[in-house]
């Protein structure tokens, strides 16, 4: 099964190439070092998981985005859906709307949102 | 490394009766701070790990040295507990089971006592093991944490809360936690370090490690552990307000997870009884001030009664002319010598004769004297002038009567009766050898008038009569005898130990008196042991052929060890007289020279002689006189 999701470091450590991609793999190093406390074995240890699942490239030194972060969560998103409502955004958002009514606001965004989707078909 | 099993065991033994006190106190202790706890268990760390321990008086450890180092070379292996309805059971078992047969070529409990070292040491390599994967298993886990603060690391793959390192820890959280529920496990874990928790658990881990055999050693670990959070949780919440304890109570609860393993290292914060914890802290009050006396004296009192072992027979001794030979030197040799033996009772003898000496001290000179020159006058036979004569005994009790002073009597009324063990020997004494010409050894109650300037007169020698039979002994000496004086001369008299120490005594003097030539007499005892049997290899075969010279080899004592000790320092003993000659001097000395694998009695010597000579070196001379007294002997030849 692959992975879903990125743990709270993991997160911590892609949100540092996003911010600063493209960057060379040395420049990550030292980036990790200073905000994460991380070696630089274990910085290419992570980054090596995550070029795996697809989300970064590191190619002759030079790591890029293949997601973007907006990309990347929306995925997650789009898998959330799928996997805890069989794929019904209704049942979605309708979990939200039992345990507590939606603000004026919130439904002006949602509407907003629904409109300017392109429909398929 | 049998010996360093058989240390391994014997200080878990030692240390089990400390587990128990400490469990014990452990109950009645349980509103004292629990940081007393933790002190309880470090003593029973030191009496896992500290060899050494200073004797008291006070000392209730029923006995430390239960299984004997010198039991792999024993005649008839024994172990004592201290407790004597466990010897007996034990020991017969043992007896009966493996106790080396005197024609074959093995010692069977050597092969036991190998077989269990050699398990004993398989477990501690693998409990070792286990630590250590574990160690790095969890190292693997947290290498992608993310450093929060100084020594506080985020991790996404750890469940609960726990610090990893020796020399640097860290502390490493799970995600997921809250504020206020991050402020209170970085107190704890903080408390923890400031404990140094961390070390206190590893040592732990690392003794039970050695003793992973031992029951209650895992016991003691699982309650340290339990009561080191104790002891921190309590030590935040002392200064917590009512509301506060709660929500520490909450986070407790919420980092509990169930753990079933014996974690090595990492100190976890939701680690054990959680249940438990989460009372404590919500039933918190502060220890009353006689709480905590109550706690630190009763901390005093395992320290006296557990830290220390039971006093060795040292000092005074009852008999006055026996100055030559340390009851402690002939300690470990009892399973030298064969035949009836009770090696159970040695230790409520030495304590019994201690007190008595104590009691005794002020007049016990002169009655001494009076007892021996009694009898010297009541077994001295007609032939008694030509011969060298000794007296010895062992007073077991002394009872005064004074009544009115008869008429006519010179003293003051009073009369001391003397209950004692006596030996008298004559001996013929050549420029080579001693010959024994008569000898008695009986129980005998003297009494004596005081008269006015102290003396003491003999009144009545009584002493049982006609050679009859054990019965007819005991039967005679519960009618003249006190009740428990008449039992404990009983059980002297079938103890070996007291027999040797006065034989010892008496050729000690003989030799002094007769210039006997030791050496050639112990060399003329030697040559008759190894004439026969010729088809033997083992050496206990021609000691079980010859047990009046191997015996009178014992009576010696000293003499022997020291001509043995000569042989082997020329070199070149390496066939059955050096396997004989390694017998019994490991016998009369106790001293293990035995090594792991069979070697000649050369070969045996000269690995100890090497030990001595290192020990030596690291000592210096003064130490090894006083600790290491044969080996001290041998460097001085």
């Amino acid at each position: 099964m692959e992975e879903t999701g990125l743990g709270v470091v993991e997160s911590r450590f892609a949100d540092i190439i996003w911010q600063h991609e493209p960057l060379s793999s040395g420049e990550l190093v030292k980036l990790c070092g200073s905000e994460l406390g991380w070696k630089k074995s274990t910085t290419y240890t992570v980054l090596k998981k995550l070029c795996d699942r697809g989300i970064f490239r590191n190619q002759k030194g030079q790591v890029t985005a293949l997601l973007s972060r907006q990309e990347f969560y929306a995925a997650q998103s789009r898998r959330f859906v799928e996997e805890t409502y069989q794929g019904s955004l209704p049942a979605f958002v309708a979990a939200f709307t039992t345990q507590k009514a939606l603000s004026p606001e919130e439904i002006a965004q949602i509407r907003e949102i629904i409109d300017g989707s392109n429909f398929l078909g | 490394m049998e010996t360093v099993f058989l240390r391994i065991l014997n200080m878990s033994i030692t240390a089990g009766w400390v587990v128990l006190a400490v469990l014990v106190l452990r109950i009645l202790l349980r509103k004292a701070p629990k940081a007393i706890c933790c002190v309880l268990w470090a003593f029973v760390g030191i009496r896992l790990v500290c060899p050494f321990t200073i004797e008291s008086a006070l000392s209730l450890i029923p006995g430390t040295e239960t299984v004997p180092e010198g039991i792999l070379y024993a005649q008839e292996p024994v172990i004592e507990t201290g407790v004597e309805a466990f010897d007996e059971a034990l020991n017969l078992r043992i007896f009966s089971s493996i106790a080396p047969k005197p024609d074959g070529s093995v010692n069977p409990l050597q092969i036991v006592v190998y077989l269990a070292s050699v398990l004993w040491l398989l477990g501690v390599t693998a409990m070792l093991l286990y630590a250590v994967t574990g160690y790095i298993r969890l190292r693997r886990r947290v290498r992608t944490a993310m450093r929060l603060e100084k020594d506080i690391w985020l991790c996404d793959e750890v469940k609960s809360p726990f610090i990893l390192g020796i020399i640097r820890p860290r502390i490493y959280l799970p995600v997921g936690l809250s504020e206020a529920q991050l402020r209170f496990v970085v107190a704890h874990e903080r408390a923890h370090l400031h404990r140094c928790d961390h070390w206190w658990k590893l040592i732990g881990f690392l003794i039970l490690a050695v003793y992973w055999f031992h029951p209650f050693v895992w016991v003691s670990y699982i309650l340290l552990s339990r009561d080191i959070e104790l002891a921190c949780d309590e030590r935040l919440v002392r200064d917590m307000e009512g509301w506060e304890k709660k929500n520490y109570a909450e986070t407790l609860f919420a980092c509990s997870m169930p753990r079933h393993r014996v974690s090595a290292c990492p100190l976890a914060f939701g680690e054990v009884g959680v249940k438990a914890r989460v009372k404590a802290v919500l039933n918190y009050r502060k220890p009353a001030f006689w709480g905590i006396v109550m706690a630190v004296v009763s901390c005093a009192g395992v320290v006296l009664c557990f830290l220390t072992d039971p006093v060795a027979g040292s000092g005074e001794e009852p008999q006055g002319q026996r100055a030559d030979y340390d009851l402690d030197d002939w300690r470990e040799q009892e399973d030298f010598a064969t035949g009836e033996e009770d090696l159970d009772k040695k230790e409520e003898e030495r304590n019994g004769k201690e007190d008595k000496a104590r009691e005794n001290e002020a007049i016990e000179d002169a009655l001494e004297t009076a007892v021996s020159a009694a009898i010297m006058e009541n077994c001295g036979t007609d032939s008694a002038s030509e011969y060298f004569c000794w007296a010895g005994h062992v007073i077991f009790s002394r009872q005064e009567l004074s009544g009115s002073p008869l008429e006519g009597d010179a003293g003051n009324g009073k009369k001391v009766t003397a209950y004692c063990l006596a030996m008298y020997q004559e001996l013929e004494l050549f420029e080579e050898s001693i010959e024994e010409k008569t000898f008695s050894y009986f129980p005998a109650a003297m009494t004596f008038f005081v008269d006015a300037d102290g003396g003491y007169v003999l009144e009545e020698f009584w002493r049982p009569q006609g050679a009859g039979s054990m019965e007819a002994l005991e039967a005679a000496l519960m009618e003249k005898f006190p009740m428990e004086v008449a039992e404990e001369v009983l059980e002297a008299r079938r103890s070996q130990s007291f027999f040797d120490h006065l034989k010892q005594d008496c050729y000690g003097k003989a030799v002094e008196y007769g210039g006997v030539d030791t050496d050639k007499a112990v060399e003329g005892l030697l040559e008759v042991i190894e004439s026969s049997p010729a088809w033997s290899s083992y050496s206990g075969s021609y000691l079980a052929e010859h047990p009046v010279e191997y015996h009178t080899l014992a009576y010696y004592g000293d003499y022997t060890v020291k001509y043995i000790l000569a042989q082997f320092l020329k070199g070149g003993q390496t066939g059955l007289r050096g396997d004989l000659m390694i017998t019994i001097v490991a016998g009369l000395t106790g001293e293990p020279f035995f090594g792991e694998y069979a070697g000649t009695g050369q070969e045996y010597f000269d690995a100890w002689m090497e030990k001595a000579k290192e020990t030596e070196t690291l000592h210096g001379m003064e130490w090894m006189k006083e600790n290491r007294p044969y080996q001290w002997m041998a460097l001085n030849m």
